[in-house]
């Protein structure tokens, strides 16, 4: 679906953003890009929507090179920004003058995603709406012209807890095997038991890229029990629950995907993390 | 290059659409200013038309100036042409005609009011006058255009306040040639005694035109150019 190869890009010269990535996002999954401010992430999906043009290396994205920004490439391609623009017509409007590019778009499944966000009034002008109220919007709208691959910047950016709720249950309504979603975010806890694989970002390079259920056979998530040997804990968080842990997974032992423990897990043993998931693809 | 008419309308109706309310003020007040202006002295038609052209120049790549709609704009699922195209449809066709149509209500409208008024003008003169502004608009058609395009190139090429970066840059660009032409002048009329000669610097209105055509021409595809590079 989307090949990144020896990916350089940045906005000054010789200081880069994004650092030579290599990078196969595989097609009909949910796919989490994590990271902290400021580590590229805006910057990479921006690469692979052909909205920046690369410094050197490759990007491919179902066939196409994104910055040629051909029409069969960009009517299959549904990027949501972090910040949009105030358009000044009503939903309706925007939708009709927007979904005649789109040939998926389903009106139906439009007013559907808008009546799961509680927006029933499609009259009312976008410009007037609440950012939060702007943002289901577009993400209806998004999900609607059932692009093969759909990008979200920081997408639960502005939306309130039921919302978050709401938009987790609507991704996955949305979801078919042709479709590849992409979310990036710093809100990890957002992504809770929504994303199928996980990459994570630093400052221009990747820490980690793997599915759910390589990052569950290799590292396991929990509370810490007397008998655990401390040095392999990767990471530990004290909370109401007990001492949470992620560590190594040498028993095989079944866990629940964790995905705050895991950032944090990654960030605290950046070498040992990259070593034990190169170390399993290496044997894969 | 792809080309789709289907599209391409529905690019256009989507680009009206959201420009409609400024463009539509903003050609109403330029229609009465300008009616009282030709009504008050015809003969600066073509410098009230340039001064026009200079503020809907600030306006020609509005979409692409804002970093929010300019990735919009840019992942519209459209080609290169066609986003090109619409906007050069909206400087080059639309609005000169609703500026010249504009104009023309404007001083009927003023003419109208003057009427009204009692104030002593010769109707039917000014109505005369009015429909003038189509053959004052078809003599300095070329001379229009060309400016349209280096504010059509200026439009993509800066980011912030482009018109006024782009009359300085025309204002410099007038004051250079004419210090260049008064050297030149001055050095072939001592070399060559053509200081009396009156038609050496003034060819016919034909190579005018087609200098001006193969300069706007070089400016609009400039543009184009410039577009596929376009980045958010």
């Amino acid at each position: 679906m989307i090949e990144l190869n020896e990916l350089q890009f940045g906005y000054k010269k010789n200081k880069f953003v994004i650092n030579n990535i290599n990078l196969s996002i595989e097609k009909g999954y949910i796919h989490g890009l994590l990271g902290k401010n400021g580590t590229g992430k805006t910057t990479l999906l921006k690469l692979i929507a052909g909205l920046l043009f690369p410094d050197e290396g490759k990007v491919e994205v179902m066939g196409f090179e994104p910055q040629k920004r051909q029409v069969g490439f960009l009517s299959n391609v549904f990027f949501l920004p972090e910040e949009f623009c105030n358009y000044k017509m009503s939903i309706s409007s925007y939708a009709i003058t927007h979904s005649c590019f789109y040939p998926k778009f389903s009106q139906k499944d439009f007013i559907s995603y808008l009546e799961d966000f509680e927006i029933t009034d499609l009259k009312h002008k976008m410009d007037a709406l609440s950012y939060g109220t702007k943002k289901k919007v577009l993400i209806a709208f998004g999900l609607a012209t059932h692009t093969d691959l759909i990008i979200m910047d920081e997408p639960t950016n502005g939306l309130d807890i039921p919302s978050k709720a709401q938009f987790r249950k609507i991704i996955l309504r949305a979801m078919s095997e042709e479709t590849t979603i992409i979310i990036s975010t710093h809100q990890v806890r957002d992504l809770h038991n929504l994303i199928d694989s996980i990459v994570i970002l630093d400052e221009g390079n990747i820490l980690l890229n793997a599915s759910n259920q390589e990052i569950t056979s290799k590292l396991y998530f929990g509370v810490k029990d007397q008998d655990s040997p401390k040095e392999e804990v990767l990471f530990s968080d004290d909370t109401i629950r007990g001492l949470e842990i992620v560590k190594e997974n040498k028993e095989n032992q079944e866990s629940n995907l964790d995905i705050e423990l895991l950032f944090n897990a990654v960030f605290s043993n950046k070498k040992r993390i990259k070593e034990l998931f190169n170390q399993n693809n290496k044997e894969e | 290059m792809e080309f789709n008419i289907i599209r391409f309308w529905n690019l256009c109706k989507r680009d009206f659409k959201i420009n409609m309310k400024t463009d539509l003020i903003m050609l109403s007040i330029m229609g009465l200013i300008g009616g009282v202006l030709y009504i008050i002295e015809s003969s600066f038609f073509p410098i009230l038309m340039g001064c026009m052209f200079f503020f809907l120049g600030f306006r020609i790549f509005t979409e692409y100036t804002k970093k929010t709609s300019r990735s919009q704009i840019l992942l519209l699922p459209v080609s290169n042409l066609e986003r090109f195209l619409c906007v050069f449809v909206r400087a080059f066709i639309y609005y000169p005609i609703f500026l010249v149509v504009s104009l023309l209500l404007g001083t009927l409208i003023i003419t109208s009011i003057l009427y009204i008024l009692r104030l002593p003008i010769d109707f039917n003169h000014v109505i005369n006058n009015s429909l003038d502004i189509f053959y004052s608009f078809w003599r300095v058609f070329i001379m229009l255009y060309l400016l349209m395009a280096i504010f059509f190139f200026g439009s993509i090429f800066y980011k912030k306040n482009a018109g006024l970066k782009m009359g300085l840059f025309i204002f410099v660009a007038v004051i250079v040639f004419a210090i260049m032409s008064g050297i030149i002048f001055i050095l072939i009329g001592y070399e060559n005694n053509y200081m009396s000669n009156n038609d050496l610097f003034s060819p016919s209105a034909y190579y005018d035109n087609i200098i001006g055509i193969v300069i706007s021409l070089f400016f609009i595809g400039l543009s184009y150019l410039r577009l596929t590079e376009e980045q958010a």
